[in-house]
């Protein structure tokens, strides 16, 4: 099968054309740099299917950015049989200068040029017959979004793949010339392919390439010597550049004829961008924004219509909330009208999974099982292992959905560039561009889509940094945890405010990832703040096909994970606590004997100075179990306590007078474990503070996993959370005890900061 | 034990054990689970470029 | 009158005059066509003074003020 590859620049259209002519569905955003990775798909439409290749966007074939050299080494190694360029014809003048590099290479090639409906709806014409004369390269004008001209760009790359094609350079009528055409001697000489592209990088001082043809250096030191440019001097890499654009400006210029001649015309983009760019609004607008998307996404109150005018609950209309109309109902309304993203997730939840599934307490399916006559433990393994575990995490569908929809649409239009460039100079201060920002925000609805959108961030060290410090920012899942603990702080010790103890945890996750980020710039991940240049793209409206590809993609995914590696770890821990070492099946009230509370058991001194180890006696345990559960998703630590404090009560002849522990918010719960554990609240404090800074669930480590390339970063990764979480409960226990402790901790806190400044600075004198 | 709670141990046991094999397969196929789109042909990979290096 | 890019009020448009900075920066602005001979306008700062947002080669291009300083101007009379 033939290969053809697309090359061309970021936001030029690449990924749309791939989708057009494979029919896949790869993510397209309006962000320069979204391919981090290729991408395979087939065409169908030639008489032989033909295998289309995805390459990164890329300004240039220098060495100095992964995506360039992913896309250099692909056309070079893997010999593509055409490189298909998409040039952007709005934009020709900065995307031929892509093309002039690849018409070095070896390779039959051929220019699409992109975007062509809009270059005729501004009124303007490029007369691609001339381009291609004065390229020596096939032109075929395209619009991948309106899906014309690709057969024809196809059918044009096929009959180019059987002929072979000889790099050619524009940096023909310069001085340069000579000097090129001696070392491209020399190369071929030496049998080496590509003669002509490597001749070029070879002069250019091209890393990668120097260090590749290192017996050539003193050669083309001797044939540089007789060259002089009176601008550059000896700089050739800035030489090459410059000649590349002369040429382009000179020769192409004329191929295109505008209509309008004013050179800067406001654009509708330009009219979006001066209120969403503003020099005061910008900022306010931006925070308007964010809230309204976690408004619709989270709030059970759309407008705050329901506070203005304090609407009757279901209940006070005499709906019956128990019936299944009073059921649909209640997923739009209860008091107040809900945000599209709250009423998604009760559809989803309570209609869909509930009834139509039947998953939950009472759903068919789940009395179908109870009245099965099997025996209670497969009983007890479906109901209360499988279909819970898949229930809880098909619950997060919903709110994953709709906010990747938002963020999508945010990314997609071309704001999600503006917001970078307006918070750009706040992030640096932490060794982060301004990019980070957006992956960051999302880690409070969900860290999974919040890690993936760190592919935009393009330097590798500050994407680790910013993957490992997002479950810091507490996501949805967590808060039942806050809510519970913190209400049963209130109910049973009778101090404190459930609000100030809850912010102030987010607080405590915000605070903890700013410190941790500046921790690894300035040691394991030291790097320069990455450079930021970057190219604004125009605001444009969302494609709805697009945005629908971009969710169905995310939910296949999703779906993929939940039947196979979260299912297989439900059964496990299922398993686990249900059996003794003795490989005996326990009842409820046994849980004390299952093999993961011994293994609890075994290791609860480690969390001795986290205030929840061995002092907490022999229940002590439940919370170790709690947190570990966790691991797998942190609706499992409440859960867990529910189940927990069923048995405890039952084996240690509690005395919970009033208290419900089955009650769903989980307060009860916890009193319950208060009691039988003797617990303190700096104790329970520092557990929610574990909690919320360990290692995240079993969705957002596959997450972490698959974007850090697995490996020693991964690791590292896995570690970085286990210390963190200790140090941080560690510390809020030490100090909620016994506040002298404060000292310790800030003497201790000083001497790292010292040691990694001075450690620095003697580095920094060593490298000048 | 009745036919449904043999066939229930064996859905389990499937599941699990094909979860875990699934990824030793993947592995010894040279295919990263890392997510990317390797297809087992890393050439453009950054990780596999990293492993490829020592050479 | 000679300026660089960085101390460029909004509205300004200039010629490139030259192109200073290490390595990877400096290529990286020829990539993006900041050449001798380019021209510039620079359309707005951020919220914060930092970054701008410049025209150069019919596009927008946003660059930090560290890296703008990289670039040397000419400046056109109003």
């Amino acid at each position: 099968m033939k290969r053809f590859a697309l090359a061309g620049n970021p936001n030029c259209g690449k990924t749309t054309l791939f989708n057009s002519l494979t029919g896949s569905t790869a993510h397209v955003g309006n962000w320069p740099g979204v391919t981090v990775d290729k991408r395979d798909g087939v065409y169908k439409k030639l008489d032989e299917p033909v295998a289309i290749v995805d390459l990164p966007g890329i300004y240039s074939l220098s060495p100095y950015t992964p995506e360039e050299v992913i896309a250099r080494n692909y056309i070079l190694d893997e010999k593509p049989d055409c490189v298909i360029n998409i040039v952007d014809a709005t934009n020709l003048e900065r995307n031929l200068y892509l093309s002039t590099q690849i018409m070095e290479i070896d390779v039959p090639m051929v220019i699409a040029l992109n975007m062509m409906d809009a270059v005729e709806k501004a009124g303007d014409k490029i007369d691609e017959k001339e381009l291609e004369k004065r390229l020596g390269v096939p032109v075929v004008k395209i619009s991948a979004l309106k899906e014309t001209g690709l057969k024809e760009l196809m059918e044009r790359a096929f009959t180019e793949s059987k002929k072979s094609r000889a790099g050619v350079t524009v940096l023909n009528d310069t001085a340069l010339a000579h000097l090129i055409g001696d070392v491209k001697i020399a190369l071929k000489g030496q049998n080496v392919e590509n003669p002509l592209f490597h001749a070029i990088k070879l002069v250019e001082n091209d890393s990668i390439e120097v260090e590749m043809h290192k017996e050539t250096e003193n050669m083309i030191d001797e044939f540089k010597k007789t060259f002089k440019d009176d601008v550059f001097g000896d700089d050739f890499e800035a030489l090459i550049a410059d000649r590349r654009y002369k040429y382009i400006a000179k020769n192409f210029d004329s191929v295109v004829s505008r209509k309008n001649k004013e050179k800067h015309a406001m654009t509708k983009s330009d009219k979006a961008d001066r209120v969403l760019t503003h020099r005061i609004w910008g900022i306010p607008i931006f925070l308007l924004v964010l809230f309204g998307i976690f408004h619709l996404t989270f709030s059970e109150d759309l407008l705050f219509l329901g506070k203005i005018f304090s609407f009757p609950g279901l209940e006070d209309l005499g709906v019956d909330i128990e019936a299944f109309g009073g059921q649909l109902l209640a997923c739009f309304y209860d008091g107040a009208v809900f945000s599209p993203g709250v009423i998604v997730n009760n559809l989803w939840n309570n209609i869909i999974v509930n009834y139509g599934l039947g998953f939950g307490e009472g759903g068919w399916l789940y009395n179908l099982i109870a009245e099965s006559g099997m025996q209670s433990w497969a009983i007890g393994l479906i109901n209360d292992g499988i279909l819970a575990g898949l229930g809880s995490v098909l619950s997060f569908l919903p709110p994953i959905l709709v906010l990747f929809l938002f963020f999508s649409i945010l990314e997609d239009s071309g704001y999600m560039a503006r917001i970078a460039f307006i918070l750009d100079r706040a992030f640096r201060k932490f060794g982060l561009s301004g990019r980070a920002f957006m992956p960051m925000i999302m880690g409070f609805g969900c860290s999974v889509p919040a890690m993936i959108n760190t592919r935009t961030l393009a330097d590798e060290k500050e994407r680790t940094a910013t993957i490992r410090v997002i479950p810091f920012f507490s996501c949805g899942a967590k808060l039942p945890i806050l809510t519970a603990i913190a209400g049963a702080i209130i109910a049973y010790f009778g101090v404190g405010n459930a609000d100030l103890i809850t912010y102030s945890m987010y607080l405590l996750g915000v605070v903890t990832a700013i410190l941790t980020v500046l921790l690894m710039r300035n040691t394991t991940l030291k790097g320069e703040t990455p450079p930021f240049i970057m190219e604004l793209p125009a605001y444009h409206l969302p494609q709805f096909k697009n945005l629908m590809a971009h969710l169905w993609d995310k939910t296949k995914h999703f779906i993929k994970k939940a039947f196979t590696i979260i299912l297989a770890s439900t059964i496990v821990i299922w398993l686990l606590t249900h059996f003794s070492f003795s490989w005996q099946f326990l009842e409820e009230e046994e849980v004390n004997q299952s093999i993961l509370a011994q293994l609890s058991m075994f290791v609860q001194p480690i969390f001795t100075p986290l205030g929840f180890g061995s002092q907490l006696g022999q229940f002590g345990w439940v919370f170790v179990v709690a947190a570990v559960a966790g691991l797998i998703a942190k609706e499992n630590v409440i859960a867990t306590f529910a189940t927990l404090a069923a048995c405890l009560v039952a084996v240690a002849h509690l005395d919970i007078g009033t208290l419900d522990i089955a009650a769903e918010e989980g307060v009860d719960a916890v009193q319950a474990m208060i009691l039988a554990t003797n617990i303190t609240i700096p104790a329970l404090i520092s557990f929610i503070a574990f909690n919320m800074t360990t290692i995240p669930c079993f969705a957002a480590v596959g997450t972490a996993k698959a974007e850090l390339q697995g490996g020693k970063r991964y690791g590292g990764t896995l570690i970085f959370w286990l210390a963190t979480s200790y140090i941080v409960s560690c510390m809020v226990f030490t100090v909620g005890s016994w506040w002298w402790t404060a000292f310790i901790w800030a003497a201790a806190i000083a001497v790292v900061v010292t040691a990694i400044v001075v450690k620095n600075k003697k580095q920094n004198k060593a490298k000048a | 034990m009745g036919i449904w709670e043999i066939l229930l141990i064996v859905g389990c046991a499937t599941i699990v054990f094909g979860v875990i094999i699934g990824s030793i397969v993947r592995k010894k196929q040279g295919k990263h689970s890392c997510g990317f789109y390797c297809d087992g042909n890393c050439g453009h990979c950054i990780k596999a470029k990293d492993e490829k290096k020592p050479e | 009158m000679e300026k660089t890019l960085d101390l460029f009020a909004v509205g300004n448009s200039g010629i490139v005059k030259s192109v200073s900075g290490e390595g990877q920066i400096k290529r990286r602005l020829f990539d993006m066509g900041i050449t001798p001979g380019a021209e510039i306008y620079m359309r707005k700062a951020a919220p914060l003074g930092d970054p701008i947002e410049v025209t150069v080669r019919g596009y927008e291009l946003t660059l930090r003020k560290a890296e703008a300083k990289c670039v040397v101007m000419e400046v056109k009379g109003q």
